[in-house]
């Protein structure tokens, strides 16, 4: 028998009873009993029908889950009969259980979803690292003949692939639209186990360069600029101007690394150079993918990629010194930046739900007080404790369950939130953003959450309200007993727990309001009033030759300069790292040199951006093609390199670039002519050591146009655009801003996770504030015959309201003391997210202590305050 | 009430030989099976017949008898007939060699002499 058929089975059950009391009733009569008689004698000879029944249910082996229902029953009756009570724990249970569920689908989306590739565990990232002086470990791509030499082990990778993000612009028809594209190797694609829809990959010749004008299109592109095209095979796309045939479609499905949309592939081919013995060094930004053997552990394949980074080193000291590879796993390598935040979220949430389970509790407990009669009726009538507890605990469950499914909800909006954000400000670079939902995993979590919460919040009170004395309860008197005591000390426990949780929440939020604060008043080495900026991109087919580059920029400087209302116009391309070695100075141990931000600015810039001079001179347009090669360094550069020397006067010399495929810059000896002040802008949290070049020595194609005006900076952009075409009538201008719009938008990205935690913060000290109000506005009913006595006896209304302050104070004491040793043993998880103070910052640590202090005794006010109107005659008339 | 929960209890342990005795004379309904021990132990038990069925559905569940719902043949009336299965006559076996030994070990411990003929 199953246990769903048990309404039939008592159907049955009850049609047999019938059947025997009728035929025993029939029996008796001819008996020549009256009929009610008959009726009587039948039941009397059949036995009691209820215990009956119940035993015979017994012996259908479901009466556990019987139990449970009529359990579940009961409590769903007892909650709506006490609104009040139910709707406040609900929405604490709600709050507690949404938040946790919300932040978990943040953890589901993006570590616990496996990556969308057959066989995910085989597939891992490398990189080359090494320690870097004075920035602490640095890892970057790993360079082309380093990867030739990786892929050669072949009984550790099945395949290594390399890309390089492209941004290609579609040159056809009216307007070229950008698109995401991205060059990838002959092995990048079929790391993933992926083939295209239609047509084919690349093959090993179209990897070689020259041969290398094919194209596979993104799946959502071929849907909307080529309308699902079945014939596109054989077709051309134009990508910056050059041809490109096409000869596959990806499926709909496919994402590149991981969750990225691309329109459009084409084949990267390495160049000579890059594999040559110099691209060693200089192509190390080749972001590299692998999939290993099967059966080969990231671990066995870090121990071989260790010993090859050896080999290297010894067989290419020059390029590969100091330098290792890491292997890791690829999921774990995409999540890796946002692993210990996500971490610290969520314990944030779990601390809002334990408080929320000790609200809940005290509630429980103050309601078992109220019931106690119910209770005890139900012992006396043949109840054991542990089925007393059963329906408690069931009543708890059911009351979580309630407020789980409200939570979802909550969850559900959070999500939608959630993901808007981390999809609107993509700098937060949140893997897996835009699939934020509640999937199973998250449904799963926030069950085991809701069943494991009703559990915690309701255990403690229903053992308690068990254990009653029968006598003691059915009399009801008010009297203190020693189970009073017992509950008492629970109470507070809790209030205590809630209080130090919320302490640790509300330090955690101080830190962060302090830090954003603090990153606010950043010293930003820029004047961003009445700038704007806009970024300029010079197409490689129309600007081959170098000269022409800075031909255009020179003319559009003049241009843009003579325009009425510009008071300074600079151009800069944001820096790419590069290496270099201060001549005169003590040649360090390779892998130890120092490291910059390598910046091609016009001489300009620097009053354009506000950038003030320390030492020196700024650059000059005499610091032309063909003069002395200049740079500027910035003031952290030059303590950092030059500590105890003026850097001024002398020179250095750039090693390499990481970054870049091209070797422009490379083992070049610049004079350094003067030190600027630091600028943030890109990082906010630390001064970057900063290299400044003139453009005329350095040719771009690239760059940002920075003009400082003395009208309203965007009024001018309509004239900056007309100069801009007045020297090519095809150029455009890109995203036109105002600098203080951009850096409003990099303290948005900063802005958001504080926001969420300063949320659960208040959250937490809301709940706590309503716990210690709960448990003191209780404590105040329960001694209102006391407190009487002693107002009867003399003792005026300040000192009643003094002694109930009091004895709130002393529980909010307890709690903040624990509250501040947790805050200060977890500080160390906040040491990398505080700018400006340390993790353990005292003011802020007094001021999250005065907050909860206050709010707590706010808290206990109210019912202090009733305690101290009471009534003397009337409450003890009462008794 | 003390002697009524004394043959109860005793009852309790036996009950479900007793039913299964009863059955092997051919399928009854609960009122039958009651009335039948109860008459043949000349109402000693006390019985109330309503205690059988949490036995007789304790049985079912293990298989020992089955049940279904069937037209008496003297009245035009449905009732539900208890059926010994193979498995249940086993068991009867197995508990009435269980009682004897049983008695048999209370006897000697009670009436030594008698062993002793």
């Amino acid at each position: 028998m199953k246990w769903w058929q048990l309404r039939k089975r008592n159907a049955d059950l009850e049609r047999e009873i019938q059947s025997d009391l009728d035929l025993e009733e029939e029996e008796q009569r001819e008996r020549n009993l009256s009929p009610e008689d008959a009726r009587y004698a039948a039941r009397r000879a059949f036995g009691n029908t209820s215990l009956i029944r119940e035993q015979t249910h017994e012996a259908w082996g479901w009466a556990n889950i019987e139990r449970l229902l009529a359990d579940i029953r009961y409590a769903f009756r007892a909650l709506r009969k006490s609104p009040g009570f139910t709707l406040t724990a609900t929405l604490t249970l709600a709050l507690g259980i949404g938040a946790n569920a919300a932040i978990f689908s943040l953890v589901s989306a993006i570590v616990l979803r496996p990556l969308p590739y057959p066989n995910p565990e085989q597939l891992v990232g490398l990189g080359q690292w090494r320690n870097q002086k004075g920035e602490g470990y640095v890892q970057t791509g790993v360079s082309g003949p380093n990867i030739l030499d990786i892929a050669a082990q072949k009984n550790i990778f099945q395949q290594v692939g390399y890309c390089r993000w492209a941004g290609f612009n579609i040159t056809e028809g009216n307007h070229p639209e950008s698109v995401d594209s991205v060059m990838a190797s002959l092995d990048m694609l079929p790391i993933f186990g992926v083939q295209p829809m239609i047509g084919r990959l690349f093959t090993a010749e179209e990897t070689q360069q020259g041969h290398d004008q094919v194209a596979i299109l993104g799946h959502k592109l071929w849907q909307t600029r080529y309308a699902s095209d079945p014939a596109i095979l054989g077709k051309t796309i134009r990508l910056d101007e050059k041809p490109y045939t096409i000869i596959g479609v990806m499926p709909a499905r496919f994402r590149f690394t991981w969750d990225q949309e691309m329109g459009v592939f084409v084949p990267l081919a390495l160049t000579p150079d890059e594999l040559s013995e110099q691209g060693r060094a200089t192509s190390r930004d080749l972001q590299t993918q692998a999939r290993l053997q099967t059966g080969i552990s990231v671990k066995q394949a870090q121990a071989a990629m260790d010993t090859l980074a050896t080999n290297l080193e010894t067989q290419h000291p020059v390029a590969n010194k100091g330098w290792g590879f890491k292997v890791e796993p690829l999921h774990a390598a995409y999540y890796r930046h946002i692993g210990e935040p996500l971490l610290i979220m969520s314990g944030a949430v779990l601390f809002v739900l334990l408080i929320a389970c000790g609200n809940v509790a005290n509630l429980l407990l103050a309601r078992a007080t109220v019931r106690k009669r119910e209770t005890a009726i139900r012992a006396a009538i043949g109840a054991s404790r542990r089925r007393i507890v059963a329906q408690l605990l069931t009543e708890s469950v059911v009351l979580a369950a309630v407020g789980g499914s409200l939570g979802l909800l909550l969850a559900y909006i959070g999500d939608r939130i959630l993901t808007f954000e981390m999809t609107h400000y993509r700098q937060y670079s949140v893997p897996n953003a835009s699939v934020i939902n509640l999937d199973w995993r998250v449904l799963l979590f926030s069950l085991a959450l809701t069943l494991l919460t009703g559990v915690i919040f309701g255990l403690a009170p229903a053992l308690i309200a068990s254990r009653t004395d029968l006598n003691e309860s059915l009399r009801e008197t008010g009297a203190n007993s020693a189970s009073e005591s017992g509950r008492r000390r629970l109470r507070n426990g809790l209030v205590i727990s809630e209080i130090a949780l919320a302490l640790v929440l509300l330090t955690g939020a101080g830190l962060l309001i302090r830090t954003f604060l603090g990153l606010m008043q950043v010293d930003l080495g820029i004047d961003p009033t009445n700038v704007v900026t806009m970024g300029i991109d010079l197409p490689h087919y129309k600007y081959s030759a170098t000269v022409n580059q800075t031909q255009f920029f020179r003319q559009l400087l003049q241009r843009v300069q003579a325009l009425p209302g510009v008071t300074a116009v600079g151009i800069e391309q944001p820096g790419a790292r590069v290496f270099f070695q201060p001549e005169g100075e003590p040649v360090v141990t390779p892998g130890q040199e120092p490291t910059a931000s390598l910046n091609v600015v016009s001489p300009g810039d620097f009053p354009a951006m506000g950038i003030a001079l320390v030492a020196g001179r700024y650059l000059a347009q005499s610091d032309a093609d063909g003069a002395t090669p200049v740079a500027l360094i910035s003031a952290t550069a030059a303590h950092r390199y030059w500590p105890n020397a003026n850097p001024i006067g002398r020179h250095l010399s750039v090693l390499a670039k990481v970054y870049s495929g091209k070797n422009e810059g490379a083992n070049q000896s610049l004079e350094i002519v003067g030190i600027v002040k630091d600028r943030r802008g890109y990082d906010l949290w630390e001064p970057r050591s900063d290299l400044y070049v003139p453009f005329e020595q350095h040719p771009i194609s690239f760059a940002y146009l920075n003009v400082r005006t003395s009208v309203a900076p965007l009024s001018i952009v309509p004239s900056i655009r007309e100069a801009v075409l007045a020297i090519d009538d095809e150029q455009p201008l890109n995203d036109p801003m105002l600098l203080t719009e951009q850096i409003a938008r990099t303290y948005g990205t900063l802005r958001f996770p504080m926001t969420l935690v300063w949320i659960f913060a208040s959250l937490a000290l809301l709940l706590s504030a309503v716990g210690i109000f709960g448990v003191m506005s209780y404590t105040v009913s329960r001694r209102t015959h006391e407190l009487a006595i002693r107002m009867a006896l003399g003792a005026d209304r300040f000192m009643v309201l003094r002694q109930i302050l009091r004895e709130g104070f002393g529980v909010t004491l307890i709690g903040v003391a624990i509250g501040l040793a947790a805050a200060l043993s977890l500080s160390r998880i906040m040491a990398d997210y505080v700018y400006g103070i340390k993790a353990t910052d005292p003011l802020t640590y007094a001021a999250a202590t005065m907050v909860l202090v206050l709010v707590a005794m706010a808290a206990c006010y109210i019912p202090a305050r009733r305690a101290s109107s009471v009534n003397p005659m009337q409450a003890l008339r009462n008794e | 009430m003390a002697g009524k929960r004394q043959s109860s209890n005793l009852l309790q342990g036996t009950l479900d030989m007793l039913i299964l005795r009863t059955l092997l004379y051919g399928p009854a309904h609960g009122h039958q099976i009651g009335k039948h021990i109860q008459r043949t132990t000349e109402d000693f038990l006390q019985m109330q017949h309503g205690s059988l069925y949490p036995a007789l559905h304790r049985l079912e569940k293990r298989g020992w008898v089955t049940a279904k719902w069937e037209t008496a043949r003297d009245r035009n009336r449905e009732f539900k007939y208890y059926r010994l299965t193979e498995k249940g006559r086993k068991q009867l076996l197995v508990e009435e060699s269980q009682w004897k030994q049983m008695s048999e070990a209370v006897a000697r411990v009670m009436w030594p002499a008698a062993e002793e003929n």
